[in-house]
């Protein structure tokens, strides 16, 4: 599984990134994402596109950062 | 009909109308000095108060409130209640009784205030119905949910003391007018504007300048804001002095740490760039730390000129001139996200700051601080009101007229790509 870290960049890079990583993803796989906020607004984008996700909080040195999985849905693992 | 709307990223239109009108309120308090240069003598001068709360109430408000609708749901991940209709006349009826209240000031007449009232109770109540359920209602934990209950208790206070005040000045109502008028500007300017700078400064300017997270220690010292605000103003009605200037020395430090922290976050800034939201940002942190130094000046000088610099400075340098800057971003951002949402044939877009030119944004943004500078010193200096008054007014206008051509542009691209055909590719989760 591909793994993306967006984390430290500034908006919309994250969101550019993923949905450029999201665009050349091969059929049946998932992408990982690590990301240093929540990214609310983009969970509307892939739910429009047909993708799923889930998202785990973690600890970063203090600070919070995400583990996204992202699947076409249907396929979330 | 679709009554009510929860999606995490709403469309942008109702927030893009709080914004214009917002700017047209703050252009339109700075035509009124203009008008009457003299207002700026007392802060009991009727188009003083007019001006005051032209400024706050038509030019703050708005904004901050079309803020909210969008930065709740995306900063958090709670969403606003929608009710489609009644949004729009929650606005509308904010504009109204806010003009209302400064003609009822203007001209000394009892039926406006009564009118700016009961309109203004109506809508911002409303609000505060919409805020206070998304907000109470899933007790997230977190700093920022957290930070921004404290402000929507600010907001209602402020609200309260205000209508009240208008209770005493139609009805006679037997409060204490004078203790109650500074508990509406220091529950306003402090508690409800600058708390809520200091809750949306936390995630836009680490986030966007790409520094450091505020300490840990600074979030929890910001806890103690309404503390402060309600121990010295009970501390003052009851004539405790030490009590109350010990209140204000501690909320001048905070506006103090303030600009310190922030600023150190914008020099640090690992984005690189030095354009107009760098420098906004570094303006909003020399400004706080101005501000906390008038503060304290005021509350020890006899002078009420200092106070009066202090009320100009924080409502128009800090709340005025953080929310322009905070607007170069939040606008365009808000743009750009609309557009991908729309574009489902992955077509070319222009970037983030792309959309609004980013040499108008300086020259904007100068003028804009400028003009705030000019009408603090006028307090002392009062042959400046004036030009202040017209920098300000032109600049508000200019920022409007910027994103008023910014949101034009978002509206035809907006229909352009849903004219385009959706873009196929076999490995896409499009089903």
């Amino acid at each position: 599984m591909e793994t993306l870290d967006v984390r430290g960049l500034p908006p919309p890079e994250p969101f550019e990134r993923i949905m450029a990583a999201l665009d050349v993803l091969p059929a049946g796989e998932a992408l990982e994402v690590l990301i240093h906020r929540e990214p609310f607004p983009l969970y509307d984008w892939l739910r429009e596109r047909g993708w799923a996700w889930t998202a785990k909080r973690e600890d970063f040195s203090g600070y919070e950062q995400f583990r996204l999985h992202i699947a076409a849905a249907g396929k979330t693992s | 009909m679709q009554l009510v709307s929860t999606e995490a990223s709403p469309a942008p239109d109702l927030s893009f109308a709080h914004f214009l009108a917002g700017l047209a309120g703050m252009g339109a308090a700075g035509i009124l000095l203009a008008w009457q240069p003299e207002a700026l003598l007392t802060r009991w001068h009727p188009a003083a108060l007019a001006a005051v709360h032209l400024f706050a109430l038509a030019g703050l408000m708005p904004v901050m409130l079309g803020a909210l609708l969008q930065f709740v749901p995306v900063a958090c991940g709670l969403a606003l209640p929608r009710w489609p209709r009644l949004d729009w006349l929650i606005l509308s009826a904010l504009l109204a009784g806010a003009y209302a209240l400064a003609g009822g000031f203007l001209f000394a007449d009892p039926a406006w205030l009564l009118t700016a009232g009961l309109l203004l109770a109506a809508s911002l109540l409303s609000f505060l119905t919409k805020l206070i359920r998304a907000l109470w209602q899933q007790r997230l934990q977190a700093a920022l949910p957290a930070a921004l209950r404290r402000n929507a208790l600010a907001f209602a206070a402020t609200v309260l003391l205000g209508l009240s005040l208008i209770g005493v000045m139609r009805f006679g109502w037997a409060l204490p007018f004078l203790q109650l008028v500074d508990w509406h500007a220091q529950w306003g300017l402090i508690g409800w504007i600058g708390g809520l700078i200091i809750s949306v400064s936390s995630v836009v300017v680490p986030m966007f300048h790409v520094s450091a997270h505020y300490p840990k220690h600074w979030e929890q010292a910001t806890r103690s804001l309404p503390l402060l605000l309600l121990t010295g103003g009970l501390a003052s009605l009851a004539g405790w002095s030490t009590l109350a200037q010990l209140c204000t020395a501690l909320l001048a430090l905070l506006c103090l740490a303030f600009g310190l922290l922030t600023g150190l976050r914008v020099v640090e800034a690992r984005r690189g760039e030095r354009d107009a939201f760098h420098w906004g940002w570094l303006a909003v942190a020399a400004l706080s730390s101005g501000l906390a130094l008038l503060g304290l000046l005021a509350s020890l000088a006899s002078d009420p000129r200092w106070g009066l610099a202090f009320g100009v400075l924080a409502l128009t340098g800090l709340g005025g001139g953080t929310i322009s800057v905070m607007l170069y971003r939040i606008v365009p951002f808000l743009i750009w996200l609309h557009w991908q949402r729309a574009n489902k044939a992955r077509a070319r877009l222009p970037l983030l700051h792309q959309i609004v030119p980013e040499r108008a944004q300086r020259a904007q943004l100068l003028a804009d601080f400028g003009a705030s500078l000019v009408l603090t010193t006028a307090a002392f200096v009062p042959v400046l009101v004036l030009p202040g008054a017209a920098l300000l007014a032109a600049s508000k206008l200019v920022q409007l007229s910027l994103l008023a051509r910014a949101m034009h542009a978002y509206r035809q691209r907006l229909a352009l790509l849903h004219t385009l055909p959706p873009r196929v590719r076999p490995a896409a989760g499009n089903p």
